[in-house]
Formats: structure tokens, C-alpha cells, sequence
């Protein structure tokens, strides 16, 4: 599902080079359960961004469902991330103009699917979070955790291939985090969904099956869990 | 994506600025409404003077005229007469008179002095009753005798044998009213204020025994106008202005277009207003919600797609804006049409009594879609800003981090830069009179000047709160550091509302400068 190799990224701050990621290879293969750790700093989301074509690599290769993100281009990378990538965000990144419905439908939306179909997809994956009641509702008025699970119904709505997921308990308390990783766990072992997790809670790595240290830019350790 | 998609997602957004959205499109609808309203009284008035002309024409297809002196009448419709083609020629005596309406108002008159018996082979005149004139030989005899139109008797509150006093070039003169015209397009030229005297009668009132004012021709049919045309000009010999009825209204249309076009070009700043208002509400947006465009790039949205919808944003509120504006035009046309006509009549010395708007829809549809095209090129800045937004800003946790200090001073500094360029580019062309040569260079000049002025507001603005926060330091005057430092957290926002105040003063200095300044030529 990724294969990554030799991936170097660094971010300049005046004169100085701070790099982000320095030499990593990596493979995930469909189906797994990843959990990236690691300081502030280490690299983690940087890979993440990589991984999700949100930012590009200054050196190295990565291919993601058999699709080498180095060849593609702005317009090409925007289609992939819409068809391909699944994104659950710390702080949720819902619209604040649109309903729970809306929210989820948006990828389809964007990708030129009708907003008939598109919502009735959208109300599925709402009904399978249980949250049938809250269809109609904008973010402003669902709790953290529902609007945690409207976002990854979103990440879910267009079928991707990676689901990526960037401290998505960080905002939530911790009874609610827990509810979330299960969810997680669940579409992992359920429907087979590669998941990509980077976070900062320990507790997070037990609901993986692989996870993953890094240092300084580099992945220091890679193991089963 | 589809345009409905496209529209739905634009729709929720300006849904949900809704305050925002309203003062823009009202912003908007402003500007549409006083350019359409200038553009409707144009129209109504360039058609109310083809009509005058028309109706006044009659028959004839040719006009004779030498300027104010006028012209000796026997020689003059004797050798008119002999030319081979002439049918008719029919002699015209025009003057102005005025009617006092009220202790401080006069209706101005055109007074037609006509011989009666040729009268029907260029005008017909529908009268009240089948003898119009009780007592024919009344009319002819006595110098004062008038037939009006029945709205005009109306209007002054006479009938048929009531007197009138009216101001002549001839001192203060008595009218008896001998009878009275129905509704004609004759009478209604010049909102009906006209008169009709016999020839005879309007020479003597006027002091113009033995001359004409003009000679009404009409030709042989099959006879082209412009070969009649010189050969009446050759037998006349120079001094003679022969021309086609037409020819006379282009020559006033050519001569208050100038002014028009004024009127026109100052309204459409208006337009600039609500330009500068959805430049601002788009600025905004961008500013303050990088995080969600970054998300909509995150989630695959292209970067033509984020620069369509804020443009299609922009548009939305300019199809809005457009439609209301077009709504208040008819009114506000209505409200400006006496003040423009008034002017016109002044600075011109032209009689103007026109009271009805004419409204054509393809005006308003125009000016709906200018409404439009100006919003949506107005939001195009911004949004190609918003297009530009890396999906990772997804994850920035500041989006509401606002502009740095170095991008305001080089905002700042272009400003300033193109600010004083195009007012240098202003103040050469007047100064070295470009201006006066080429009517292009005028009105580059006049829009470099009003862009200039613009640009120099949005940057003196922020530059003199700055200087006031820096000197504000002190007792109560701290309250006013605040409010100064508040403003200078969105600089751009501070110099766009700058830019809209000084749009407005620069519209009222010019509508007031463009009367006076059309007034003094005229004069001069």
C-alpha cells in the first residue's frame, strides 16, 4: 500500500536547516494498522503530510496504492488525495457552514459525484457512527466526539485506499479518545482499511499492529505490536 | 464539480457572513443604481429629444437656418420656391418666451410662429373642437393671439380667451388664449409647452418683421435629400446652415453627450464602492480562513476550483446587488431626472420638459450582469490568494494569524509607489492639456486620477493610525491607542474602508464639479 524509500524533507528557518525527515524508508502493506510516535519534532507529521500528498519530499520516492506521488502534479495530486486519502485532522477541520451530511458528502461532492447520491452515501456512514440523529446538525452543535466520528466518516466517505489520521484524540477527552481508536480498530479489522495513525498518546499504540518510533527525522523503531 | 455543487457551497458561505454579504451587495446594488438611473436619464433624454425633433419636423425633410439673426424672408422663400424639386416651403418663426408657474418658478416656451394656411402640408394639429379659433379673423388681427396645447392651458389654469403675461426677449408681453390643441406629438414636444402664433403676429411680438427663423422644405417624392440638399445650398450661397430635421438632433445630442458621458463615467465609480466592498469580504475570508480552504484542498479541492468558487462568491453577490439596484433605478432615475434636465437646460440653453423615465430591459438586464462581472473581478485578487493555499495549511493551528509587518509595509509601499505613478501620469496630462487633445487620454487621466486618489487614501490610512498609536501614549488618549492598535491588526481592511469613504467623497466632489465646470465653459 506505501512504499516509501529514502525520503529526505527539510524546512529552513533563516539560515538554518532543520530537517524534518532524513533518509526514511518504509512499507505498509495493505491492511495494517500503523502508529507513528515520536516527539515533537521527529518527524512524524511530516511523513504524514508526505504520506497524504498535503506537502511534498525534497528527496526520495513514495508510491501509495501503486501511484508514485513524485510523477503527479498539483491538479493530479488533488484528485489523488480526494480518491485515495482519507483524512482525520486533531482539531476535526469541519466546515462550520455545513451539516454533519454536508461535511461527510463534501469529497464526493468535490470529486463530481451528484449531491443526491452523495448525501445518501454520506447519511449511511452518519447512521453506522450512530449519529442518524444528528444529520442536520452543523459542528457547532455536536459534542467532540461526534464531531470526531463525523470526520471520519468523511475520511470514509470516498473509499480510500490509506486513512490517515493526525493525533485524532488530541482534542478529545480521554473516554471519547478510546471510543474513537475502537472505531478505528474496528475498520481496520472489519473492512481491511490500511490506517496510518500519528500521535502522542501511548495508550493509542495498543489499538494498532505495528508501531513505529521516530528520532531526529528518523524511524528509530518499526515493530509488531 | 457542478455548477449547482459550486453554487451550494458558495451560497452556505455567504450564508453564513451574512451581515458581511448584506453590506456588500447593498454596497453593490448602490452603485448599480445610480449608473443605471444616469444611464435611463441619458436615454430618456436622448429620446425625448428625438422625438422633439420629429414631431416638431413634421412632413419636412429639410431644414433652412442662419443662426440666431435669422434670415430675410421674401428673397430667401422666393429663390427656395424656383428650385426644381421644392415642393413646399414653409416659413418658421422659433423664440422662447416664460411663463411664471409660481411666485419663484417659470415654465420656459417655445413659441412657433407658422403661417396657418401652409401649416398642413408639414404638421397637422388635432384640435378640440372642429373650429378651433372661435373667431378667425380675431386671431389674425390681434398680435397677441395664441393657440397652446389643452394639457399646457391646464396646466396654467386658462381657457380659451383668458390672457397671460409671459417674459419675451421683448420685455414682459400679455397672451389671449384663442384656442386649444388636442394631444398630438406636436404638443406633446416640450412637455406641451409650446404656443402657436401666426407668422405675422410672432415677427411683430419678437421684433423680427421680415425675417424667418427657418424654412420648412419639403421636397418632391423620388428626390434625394442630399442632392436637394446642395443645390438649395448653392442658391443661397454661404451664411445658410441647410441640414435634415435628424442632422439638427444629432448636433444636440453631440452637444450634451459630453456631458452625459460625464455624468455616466462618475456614476459607474459608484460601481467602485461595492468593488472595493466584496474585494474586502473576499480579503477577509482568505485571511481568516486559510485553515478551511487548506482543509477543502486537503479533501481534493483543485486550486481552480477554490479560485472559481470565491469568484462565483463574488458574483453571487454581484447578480444580488445588480438585481436590487435595478429595482431602486427607476425610482432614483425619476428623483434625478428634473435636476438633470434642469442642468442641461441651463448649461446648454436647450428646453427641456421631460417628466417620464423610459426604461428598456436590455438596460437592466445590463446592468444586472455589470453588477455581476464587477463583483466577480472585484473577488478575482482574493481568490486567486485563496487558490494559493497549500492543503497543509489543513493543519495549521493559527489560522487566524494575520498579516507580518513586512507584508503590510511592502502592501503599504506598493500602494504608495502605484498611488503616486498614476496621480503623476493625472496631474502631466492636465498640466500639458493631453487631456483637451484626445478624448482617451481625458479619460485614462481622469481614471488614473481617481485610482491614484484611491490607492493614496488606503495607504495614508494605515500610515496615519500608525503615527497616532505611536504618539498616543498617555492618560485618556491610551483608549485611543487601543482602538488605533485594533484597527492596525487588519491593516487592509483599515485601507479598504479608507478607500470606499473616499470613493463616495470623490463621487459627490465630482457630480458637483462636473455641473459647475459645464456650467463656466459654457459660459465662457
Amino acid at each position: 500500500m506505501v512504499e516509501a524509500s529514502g525520503l529526505r524533507k527539510i524546512y529552513k528557518s533563516g539560515e538554518t536547516a532543520i530537517p524534518a525527515l532524513n533518509d526514511v524508508d518504509l512499507t505498509v502493506k495493505t491492511g495494517e494498522f500503523v502508529c507513528v510516535m515520536g516527539r515533537s519534532g521527529s518527524g512524524k507529521s511530516t511523513l504524514l503530510n508526505v504520506f497524504g500528498a498535503l506537502d511534498r519530499a525534497d528527496q526520495g520516492q513514495v508510491k501509495i496504492a501503486g501511484q508514485d506521488l513524485t510523477e503527479l502534479n498539483d491538479g493530479k495530486l488533488a484528485a489523488f488525495r480526494r480518491r485515495k486519502i482519507g483524512f482525520i485532522f486533531q482539531f476535526f477541520n469541519l466546515m462550520p457552514t455545513l451539516t454533519a451530511t454536508e461535511n461527510v458528502a463534501l469529497p464526493l461532492l468535490l470529486d463530481g459525484v451528484a449531491v443526491g447520491p452523495a448525501q445518501a452515501r454520506a447519511r449511511e456512514l452518519l447512521e453506522k457512527f450512530e449519529l442518524g440523529d444528528r444529520l442536520g446538525h452543523r459542528p457547532g452543535q455536536l459534542s467532540g466526539g461526534q464531531m470526531q466520528r463525523v470526520a471520519i466518516a468523511r475520511a470514509l466517505v470516498a473509499k480510500p485506499a490509506l486513512l490517515l489520521a493526525d493525533e485524532p484524540t488530541g482534542n478529545l477527552d480521554t473516554n471519547m479518545g478510546t471510543q474513537i481508536l475502537s472505531i478505528l480498530k474496528n475498520l481496520n479489522e472489519s473492512e481491511n482499511q490500511t490506517i496510518l495513525l500519528v500521535t502522542h498518546d501511548p495508550g493509542a499504540a495498543r489499538f494498532a499492529n505495528r508501531l513505529i518510533q521516530m528520532k531526529d527525522g528518523r524511524i528509530a523503531t518499526d515493530e509488531r505490536v | 464539480m457542478s455548477l449547482r455543487v459550486l453554487g451550494f457551497l458558495s451560497f452556505r458561505q455567504l450564508h453564513s457572513r451574512r451581515v458581511q454579504t448584506a453590506l456588500a451587495i447593498v454596497g453593490i446594488a448602490g452603485g448599480i443604481a445610480l449608473h443605471l438611473s444616469v444611464q435611463l436619464i441619458n436615454k430618456s433624454i436622448l429620446s425625448y429629444f428625438r422625438q422633439t425633433i420629429e414631431s416638431v419636423a413634421g412632413q419636412a425633410t429639410l431644414f433652412i437656418s442662419a443662426g440666431e439673426a435669422g434670415f430675410d424672408e421674401k428673397s430667401v422663400t422666393q429663390t427656395v420656391e424656383k428650385i426644381p424639386g421644392v415642393r413646399f416651403a414653409i416659413p418658421v418663426i422659433e423664440a422662447r418666451a416664460y411663463v411664471f408657474t409660481g411666485p419663484k418658478s417659470s415654465e420656459s416656451v417655445l413659441i412657433m410662429g407658422v403661417d396657418l394656411l401652409k401649416e398642413k402640408n408639414v404638421r397637422t394639429y388635432k384640435t378640440t373642437e372642429e373650429d378651433v379659433i372661435e373667431d378667425p379673423l380675431e386671431f389674425f388681427n390681434q398680435a397677441d393671439s395664441l393657440i397652446i396645447p389643452k394639457n399646457f392651458a391646464a396646466r396654467l389654469k386658462v381657457k380659451a380667451g383668458d390672457k397671460f403675461r409671459m417674459s419675451t426677449s421683448m420685455g414682459s408681453k400679455e397672451f389671449t388664449v384663442r384656442g386649444l390643441l388636442e394631444d398630438s406629438s406636436l404638443t406633446k414636444a416640450f412637455g406641451g409647452a409650446i404656443g402657436i402664433m401666426d407668422i405675422s403676429a410672432a415677427q411683430f411680438t419678437f421684433g423680427k418683421e421680415g425675417k424667418l427663423d427657418r424654412l420648412d422644405i419639403v421636397v418632391d417624392n423620388g428626390r434625394s435629400y442630399d442632392e436637394m440638399s446642395a443645390k438649395i445650398s448653392q442658391a443661397l450661397g454661404p451664411g445658410f446652415i441647410v441640414e435634415r430635421p435628424q442632422s439638427r438632433g444629432e448636433r444636440t445630442e453631440r452637444l450634451v453627450q459630453s456631458y452625459q458621458f460625464m455624468l455616466d463615467f462618475i456614476s459607474s465609480l459608484a460601481l467602485i464602492i461595492g468593488l472595493i466592498l466584496v474585494y474586502s469580504m473576499v480579503s477577509r475570508f482568505v485571511s481568516e480562513r486559510r485553515q478551511e480552504i487548506g482543509t477543502y484542498r486537503a479533501l481534493g479541492a483543485t486550486k481552480g476550483l477554490i479560485l472559481s468558487g470565491c469568484v462565483f462568491q463574488g458574483m453571487l453577490q454581484g447578480l444580488a446587488g445588480g438585481l436590487l439596484g435595478a429595482l431602486f433605478a427607476v425610482g432614483l432615475a425619476n428623483q434625478l431626472l428634473s435636476f438633470v434636465a434642469q442642468s442641461l437646460a441651463q448649461n446648454f440653453d436647450l428646453l427641456i420638459e421631460i417628466t417620464q423615465i423610459q426604461a428598456p430591459w436590455p438596460l437592466y438586464a445590463k446592468a444586472v450582469i455589470e453588477g455581476a462581472v464587477v463583483a466577480g473581478f472585484a473577488a478575482l485578487v482574493p481568490a486567486w490568494r485563496a487558490s494559493q493555499v497549500p492543503p497543509i495549511e489543513a493543519l495549521n493551528v493559527d489560522p487566524l494569524k494575520g498579516e507580518s509587518i513586512g507584508q503590510v509595509n511592502r502592501l503599504l509601499a506598493a500602494q504608495a509607489v502605484c498611488g503616486a505613478l498614476l496621480l503623476g501620469f493625472a496631474g502631466l496630462a492636465l498640466y500639458r492639456g493631453w487631456d483637451r487633445a484626445h478624448f482617451a487620454v481625458n479619460m485614462t487621466a481622469q481614471i488614473a486620477l481617481v485610482l491614484g486618489c484611491v490607492l493614496m487614501v488606503c495607504c495614508g490610512c494605515v500610515l496615519t493610525v500608525r503615527r497616532l498609536v505611536g504618539i498616543l501614549g498617555w492618560g485618556r488618549a491610551r483608549l485611543f491607542r487601543l482602538g488605533g492598535e485594533n484597527i492596525l491588526r487588519s491593516p487592509v481592511q483599515t485601507s479598504q474602508n479608507g478607500a470606499v469613504i473616499a470613493v463616495g467623497l470623490l463621487i459627490l466632489v465630482l457630480f458637483q464639479g462636473t455641473a459647475a465646470s459645464f456650467k463656466n465653459s459654457v459660459f465662457d
